[in-house]
């Protein structure tokens, strides 16, 4: 085998360089600013979204890693080197692109040893490495197929192993699952996280679907209009969303406006003059007023009158749904007021539209949003 | 179409069957007339009676002098499919990187450069083969096989150019994104990923000049000078002297060359797809 060039080669003993830094990074097409000043750290061997809707920049950052974009101020580092203005082919990083982008004229073999071919190692390594690489993603047996001749998740597959076969440092996943139908998309989902495992390659994962983001990734970038809105595990972004945006990005929430009684102590006002508990630490220091939320399954409904603890709105059921492994209701709290509810049916006792009700949740569930 | 009964239906279909036979007819009479006359044993200058069957044309264009034939047909032949050969080659090479160049990248002068690209199609060739005369004239060019090789290069590369162009639009740049992520420099992108993609377009323009400039007489007559004759001009000056069956055999010979091109290039492109 020949030698691997000098910046693939894994050097030992420096964790503490994150994969790949993001520094003061944006970039404008024109007037329109794609990506907008990010700075970003991702450590070694994680499994890294970037999470948001489309046209919020994750796509144009995915690509000022791989080097197929220049952001026009800012550095990207890969392992502590400054790779910015380096052409993609002189970095250790390799993408799956969302198109997939196999070589429609090379069969799937060809396609898995294009990186191997070019980087010129020896043919008895390539041949070795492509049937390892093949058995890894399933596909022993296609190797004389053309890209056209399979389905869309052996496609997926192949782009995954051409990628994969380069033991690039950084891999780098356009949406990749998009094309596929739901139910592959979930096995894929989990193949995906196996791979990463086994293999040990920090993974940058773009995708606009939060349940796939929080599936995979340990750490999520939640971005919009070119700035990261939230970062951190998908458990803390989803507990404590922070800012609006994120909250409704991620799922369900009820979201109210309420006065500030006593920051320091977490207690909150409702307009109608109930009082909420808050964690203490969230409310922002000074502020007279604050939007709180709550998701729609930490919430318990009980009859009034019943002895509860926690944060508590009364309200009338108006509309009951049954989903089958839960309820909906949709709880009317106060004038134009309404609160969402998601029930685990546990009990038999289901309640109706009409029914007066009380929302009960614990106060540790109730996040403050800017 | 699916019309079960009724008479106008099935006028209208046996009025286009006859259209049909009709518009072919008159396509292939004359394709078909200048094979069969290749083959007449014709008397005096002319050859526009059929007199009787002979192999004695077809002998002649093959072996030439030695059968007493007509001179210099062997050798037309030879330097027009030499020129048509070389001018397409230049032309298909410059037009395809233009071609690259267009469709790619946004610079000044790119729609200028759409435009200039189109005049040598709208020019009237007497024209361009008058003003390409004086052109070469002025420079001191030397005439004859250099200046035609330039004059043909020049009007093909605006085909080539538009027929690239169209094999290039529906391209996926992630292809060569793809290829530039797995190590491959900008030259082996293009020579690994991209020119084998857009070879179909590539090789029919290359097909397609290489046809034009083997056709071409205007422009041809201007530039050749003195001494080169390519294959029309020489029918030219044959048939001011009389139009001889060897003519119809060469006719023959490139159209056969050319149905056999179109059909390989078919047959080609479907074990591709």
């Amino acid at each position: 085998m020949r030698s691997v060039p000098e910046e693939l080669v894994t050097t030992a003993g420096i964790e503490a360089v994150p994969a790949v830094r993001l520094d003061h990074v944006t970039k404008k097409f024109g007037d329109f600013t794609a990506v907008d000043d990010i700075s970003l750290e991702v450590g070694e061997n994680r499994f890294f979204a970037l999470l948001g809707p489309s046209g919020c920049g994750k796509t144009t950052t995915l690509r000022i890693i791989g080097g197929f974009e220049e952001p026009t101020a800012g550095v990207v580092y890969l392992h502590g080197d400054d790779v910015t203005g380096l052409k993609p082919y002189r970095r250790p990083v390799n993408t799956v692109f969302q198109s997939y982008a196999l070589f429609p004229h090379l069969t799937v073999w060809e396609n898995v040893a294009f990186g191997l071919r070019r980087r010129r190692f020896d043919d008895a390594e390539i041949r070795r490495r492509v049937a390892e690489m093949l058995e890894l993603v399933q596909l022993t047996g296609r190797e004389n197929q053309k890209p056209g001749q399979l389905s869309g998740g052996q496609q997926q597959r192949v782009a995954l192993a051409r990628a994969l076969i380069n033991h690039p440092r950084v891999l780098l996943l356009d949406e990749p699952l998009g094309a596929l139908d739901l139910k592959l998309r979930k096995e894929m989902q989990i193949e995906l996280k196996r791979i990463q495992q086994e293999v040990g390659i920090t993974f940058i994962h773009v995708t606009h679907d939060q349940e796939e983001a929080m599936t995979m990734a340990d750490t999520i970038a939640v971005m919009n209009h070119g700035r990261i809105e939230r970062l951190g595990s998908p458990t803390e972004i989803y507990e404590d969303p922070k800012t609006e945006f994120t909250a409704s990005f991620l799922g369900a929430s009820n979201l109210m406006e309420v006065q500030v009684v006593d920051g320091s102590a977490g207690r909150v006002a409702l307009p109608g003059g109930d009082e909420l508990r808050v964690p203490a630490g969230r409310l922002p220091a000074g502020e007279r007023k604050a939007k709180v939320g709550v998701r729609p399954e930490k919430i318990r409904l009980v009859e009034p009158g019943s002895a509860v603890q926690g944060n508590t709105v009364t309200g009338r059921v108006v509309d009951a749904s049954f989903i089958g492994v839960s309820t909906h209701y949709l709880v009317k709290t106060a004038p134009g007021q309404e609160m969402a509810v998601t029930v685990q049916n546990l009990e038999d006792h289901r309640f109706r539209p009409g029914d007066d009700v009380v929302c009960v949740w614990n106060p540790e569930h109730t996040f403050v949003v800017r | 179409m699916t019309t079960l009964t009724g008479r106008r239906p099935r006028w209208g279909r046996i009025g286009l069957i006859v259209y049909m036979v009709a518009a072919f007819v008159y396509l292939f009479t004359p394709v078909v007339l200048v094979i069969v006359f290749g083959f007449n044993d014709n008397r005096g200058r002319f050859n526009f009676t059929w007199v009787g069957f002979t192999w004695d044309h077809w002998r002649n264009v093959f072996f030439g002098e030695t059968f007493g034939g007509v001179p210099g047909v062997f050798d037309a032949l030879v330097s027009s499919l030499r020129l048509a050969f070389l001018s397409s080659l230049g032309a298909t090479a410059l037009g395809t990187f233009i071609a690259l160049a267009l469709v790619r990248y946004r610079f000044k002068g790119r729609s200028a450069a759409n435009v200039a690209l189109f005049l040598p199609m709208a020019t009237p060739e007497v024209v361009m083969g008058s003003s390409l005369l004086a052109l070469f004239i002025a420079l001191r060019f030397p005439l004859g096989f250099p200046s035609l090789l330039v004059a043909h290069i020049l009007f093909n590369i605006s085909y080539v150019v538009v027929t690239v162009k169209a094999r290039l639009q529906g391209f996926d740049r992630h292809l060569e994104e793809a290829a530039m992520d797995l190590y491959a420099n900008e030259w082996e992108t293009f020579r690994r990923v991209t020119l084998p993609m857009i070879m179909p377009g590539v090789f029919a323009a290359f097909l397609l000049g290489f046809a034009l400039s083997f056709d071409d007489f205007i422009i041809s007559n201007f530039v050749a000078g003195p001494t080169e004759v390519t294959f029309p001009l020489w029918i030219w000056g044959a048939a001011q002297r009389g139009i001889p069956p060897e003519v119809n055999v060469l006719g023959t010979l490139v159209f056969l060359t050319t149905v056999s091109l179109m059909l390989a290039n078919i047959l080609w492109q479907r074990r591709r797809a």
